[in-house]
């Protein structure tokens, strides 16, 4: 007797307990997950909206690179109703059936076409872009008082003289890898998936090692011998900032700690071997839905009246460097500013693919650039190899 | 006496009633969550901790059950957790139940109708059962009242319009007040409406429809998706999707039992065994190499510092010790700063220009050195404490037979030696299989292959391989494969370490 009374006690405390420190579920309440440190910029940005509805707004730092963990957290139910994350990821998320289709909340008016595109897989537009980020050439002005380059002989000229001359060590501080080489291999012909004028065509063709780039690849050996690119592949800042390479590839993050060091330099585009610019990727940053919030007429509210709205756009790029995917706040950003520089080279350049493919992609793309930095193989040799191998990782 | 009796009794009472308290709230938001054994684990756990906790009996177990909890809750649910696993798909994209997958099919094939009118609705109650419906006039279609079960049309005459032209009141029906609607929020947020003319009508907000064309329609009675545009026929496969007699896949998929498919991909999948083997024979490499070369190291060391003659023995031995007290962490970290190409110290010390950390063979090196740094202090420890316990008198009794130090040394005190630590070096071998850390934050397994797609990379470990198949997102994490491998793993690094303590048993003639 004494034991169930034991028990029964228990149980029913425990019920109290539980009962008080349980969450109440809200039904006024919206989730968040936003890329760590611009979590104070997308709270500041939904706070008015957020009073004069009543809804409880709570923003997190939870996604980084990648999908936020979301295709293993939202079928558990313990994603939030709104995530960050950049285009590239579209397709993996669709693909494992964690978002909700944006195609009848999105104003595709208010954004560029290479951006709604960026967003949109399969049958649908999936979220809603907020920046548009892309690396460009950073040129330190005080090795290079002519500024930027013009073209590729240019740069190529100014940074053997001041190698040659003992002034710098490097020509180009950069990644030796996909993403950060992608203007230097669009240069010599190379793409990763047919396109034409930045949309994909295909995921059959490969394009790591082209007509084109059989043809030029020696080129990319002669830059990595002439010490245009730091075969050690760190990624050495310092140099740029110390005044030891006249030039640096950077992305929006990189801005702040420039304007830090103290450094005079200008943003431009990369110039192109074969004159006029080389095209970078350009990465949409958007917020997409989760498909099991509970709060998804909620959800849409936001994004229809903060998220598309320019003043969410300006507030978010403002905090990060970045260049607003909103059109009008694109327009209003100073076109002699470095973002406002960045933006403009960001216009030409070739939206990263989003489709699951490209986890293989990256792969062997990035093994390739590492052998061939490492000086395991010619440029052409290690770029025939990872086609070779992607080709056959994707049934192609 | 009594009083501070009394007082510790109570202090106790409640020291143990808040822990089953919690412990039992957990089980409970466990079992609401649908965590069935992890949540009726915690509540018997609640129960057990109460009853052992305020009886007088029960002694051997109130020393036992915490130790018991712990271990079921750490050692044996994960393990049986990831054994289930390993039979399983689960992996990017195989996230969702068979339902939710299907339903995400269907709902990401349909089409917006560009243009649409906007549908204005109202959710009312049936009187007759109760159900709740939304009850709208659909473009030139007429009045209709819909839910995801079921629709059917409304006639003219059994609704009442106010002056606003908006729905006022409607016969069987009871509207619902639009300031409640929050309240029946989640229904309203699921409801699919199927017209018969197949236009899907869902909610957008709490007002108003939005309507799609359907791409695709699932019958559950036969389990199979038909495309409407072309009549191409999807059915379920073996792998938790839905394909096309042609192969066609439709995403995403489900989470599905496969039997010993991920244990089998281990032998047949060329993108798994490839890597595979490299990583499988680095691993007994370096462990190997790792705590062969401590040993001896420790074992140098130990009888340098053993010499009579030596002068501030502790004062060294202290010094050398050191490394153990350091965690091996922050040790790891500095490594790797020092291993740096361009800057690092070590090559600008020797002015050279290794790629350490880049290159497959100095990445191995590296990583040996650093696996040195941080377990030799152990080897010397171990290695001096066993050279003390040799008796004097042996060593002493060689000399006089007129051993040279050398064969005293070879013929001994190493057999000696190694007769006490040999079951240490075993213990060390079978942990520096599972020797995560250093190369997850050395190297991170790196320098990959170019020609893996699992990421592996020259100095990845089994278990380091296994996690990145795990939870490197870049690679589509496959929790199924990367369990299966964890078994794999557990089964060598036991056979290594049954097979290392039989022949121990043998050479030192216990039974």
């Amino acid at each position: 007797m004494r034991k169930h009374r034991l028990g029964v006690g228990l149980l029913s405390a425990a019920l109290l307990v539980f009962g008080s420190i349980a969450p109440a579920q809200a039904a006024g309440s919206l989730t968040i997950w936003v890329n760590s440190g611009e979590e104070a910029a997308y709270k500041a940005a939904a706070s008015d909206w957020a009073e004069k509805n009543g809804v409880r707004v709570t923003v997190l730092a939870k996604c980084g690179l990648g999908d936020c963990g979301l295709s293993k957290l939202g079928p558990a139910g313990a994603g939030p109703d709104l995530f960050v994350a950049t285009h590239d990821n579209t397709g993996t998320l669709v693909k494992s059936g964690v978002v909700t289709s944006l195609s009848t909340v999105i104003d595709r008016n208010a954004y560029p076409a290479a951006a709604v595109q960026g967003v949109s897989f399969n049958y649908g537009t999936w979220g809603i872009p907020i920046s548009i980020s892309n690396i460009a050439l950073a040129t330190n002005l005080a090795l290079v008082p002519n500024g930027a380059p013009k073209t590729w002989s240019e740069l190529e000229s100014t940074s053997t003289k001041l190698i040659g001359s003992g002034k710098a060590e490097v020509g180009i501080v950069t990644h030796i890898d996909g993403y950060f080489m992608q203007p230097f291999f669009d240069s010599v012909g190379g793409y990763v998936f047919s396109n034409k004028n930045g949309k994909y065509t295909s995921t059959r063709n490969v394009g790591l090692y082209s007509k084109d780039l059989a043809k030029n690849a020696s080129l990319m050996d002669k830059w990595l011998a002439a010490k245009l690119f730091d075969k050690s592949n760190t990624y050495d800042a310092s140099n740029f900032t110390n005044g030891k390479a006249p030039y640096s590839i950077v992305g929006p993050w990189s801005l702040a700690g420039l304007d830090k060091a103290g450094i005079k330099y200008d943003i431009s585009a990369v110039p192109s071997v074969n004159g006029g610019s080389a095209r970078a990727f350009s990465g949409v940053s958007a917020m997409y839905m989760n498909r099991f919030s509970k709060n998804k007429f909620i959800a849409k509210q936001f994004l229809t009246e903060v998220v598309q709205t320019k003043a969410f756009s300006k507030a978010i790029t403002n905090a990060n460097n970045s260049f607003p995917a909103n059109l009008e706040a694109a327009a209003a950003v100073d076109k002699n500013s470095a973002a406002g520089k960045m933006g403009a080279y960001g216009a030409i350049c070739i939206p990263m693919p989003n489709v699951a493919e490209m986890n293989s992609v990256w792969t062997y793309w990035n093994g390739a650039f590492a052998d061939w930095a490492a000086g395991k193989s010619k440029f052409g040799e290690a770029m025939k190899t990872a086609s070779k191998n992607l080709n056959s990782a994707l049934g192609n | 006496m009594r009083i501070s009796d009394k007082g510790r009794k109570r202090a106790q009472l409640s020291l143990i009633s808040t822990l089953s308290l919690l412990l039992a709230a957990g089980g409970i938001k466990l079992l609401l969550d649908k965590s069935w054994f992890l949540g009726a684990f915690t509540l018997i756990s609640a129960l057990l901790c109460a009853r052992i906790y305020t009886s007088e009996k029960h002694i051997p177990g109130k020393y036992l059950l915490p130790g018991v909890i712990l271990l079921i809750f750490f050692h044996i649910y994960p393990a049986l957790y990831s054994g289930q696993v390993a039979f399983t798909n689960d992996s990017n994209g195989h996230q969702l139940t068979k339902s939710q997958a299907i339903d995400a099919i269907i709902e990401d094939s349909r089409i917006p109708i560009e243009n649409q009118s906007l549908t204005r609705y109202f959710a009312a109650t049936q009187k007759s059962t109760g159900e709740i419906f939304a009850v709208f006039e659909y473009s030139n279609k007429g009045f209709w009242a819909g839910n995801s079960e079921t629709v059917f049309p409304l006639y003219k005459s059994d609704l009442r319009l106010d002056l606003n032209g908006e729905i006022s009141n409607i016969r069987e029906f009871e509207l619902i007040s639009p300031s409640s609607y929050s309240e029946i929020s989640d229904l309203l947020q699921a409801m699919q409406i199927r017209l018969p003319s197949q236009e899907v009508l869902i909610p957008s907000d709490f007002e108003y429809l939005e309507a799609f064309v359907p791409g695709l329609v699932y019958f559950p009675e036969a389990d199979e998706i038909h495309e409407i545009s072309t009549g191409t026929i999807y059915g379920p496969n073996d792998n938790g999707q839905m394909v096309s007699a042609a192969g066609e896949v439709l995403y995403p998929g489900w989470k599905a039992n496969i039997g010993f498919k991920n244990f089998s991909s281990i032998v047949t999948n060329p993108e798994v065994r490839r890597p595979l083997l490299a990583v499988l024979s680095w691993t007994f490499v370096n462990a190997f190499i790792s705590v062969v070369l401590a040993f001896l190291m420790g074992l140098t060391l130990a009888l340098i510092f053993n010499f009579p003659a030596f002068k501030s023995k502790r004062i060294y031995r202290t010094i050398f010790i050191t490394p153990l007290a350091i965690p091996s962490v922050l040790s790891v970290l500095v490594w790797a700063g020092l291993f740096q190409t361009s800057n690092g110290v070590i090559n600008r010390l020797f002015h050279s220009e290794i790629p350490w950390l880049t290159d497959a063979t100095w990445a191995r090196i590296a990583i040996l050195i650093v696996e040195l740094w941080i377990s030799f202090p152990y080897m010397f420890l171990i290695t001096t404490g066993a050279i003390q316990a040799i008796p004097g008198e042996i060593i002493e009794a060689a000399e006089i037979d007129g051993a040279t130090p050398f064969k005293s040394f070879t013929q001994i005190k190493l057999p000696l030696v190694l007769r006490t630590v040999a079951p240490l070096l075993i213990a060390s071998g079978a942990m520096a299989l599972n020797n995560f850390g250093v190369i997850y934050l050395l190297t991170g397994g790196g320098p990959t292959f170019s020609n893996s797609n699992g990421n592996a990379g020259a100095t990845d470990i089994l278990i380091s391989y296994t996690y990145k198949l795990a939870f490197n997102g870049q690679e589509g994490n496959n929790y199924g494969l990367a369990s299966a491998l964890s078994i794999l793993n557990f089964v060598l690094v036991g056979i290594m370490s049954i097979y290392g303590l039989k022949r121990i048993k043998t050479m030192e003639g216990i039974n």
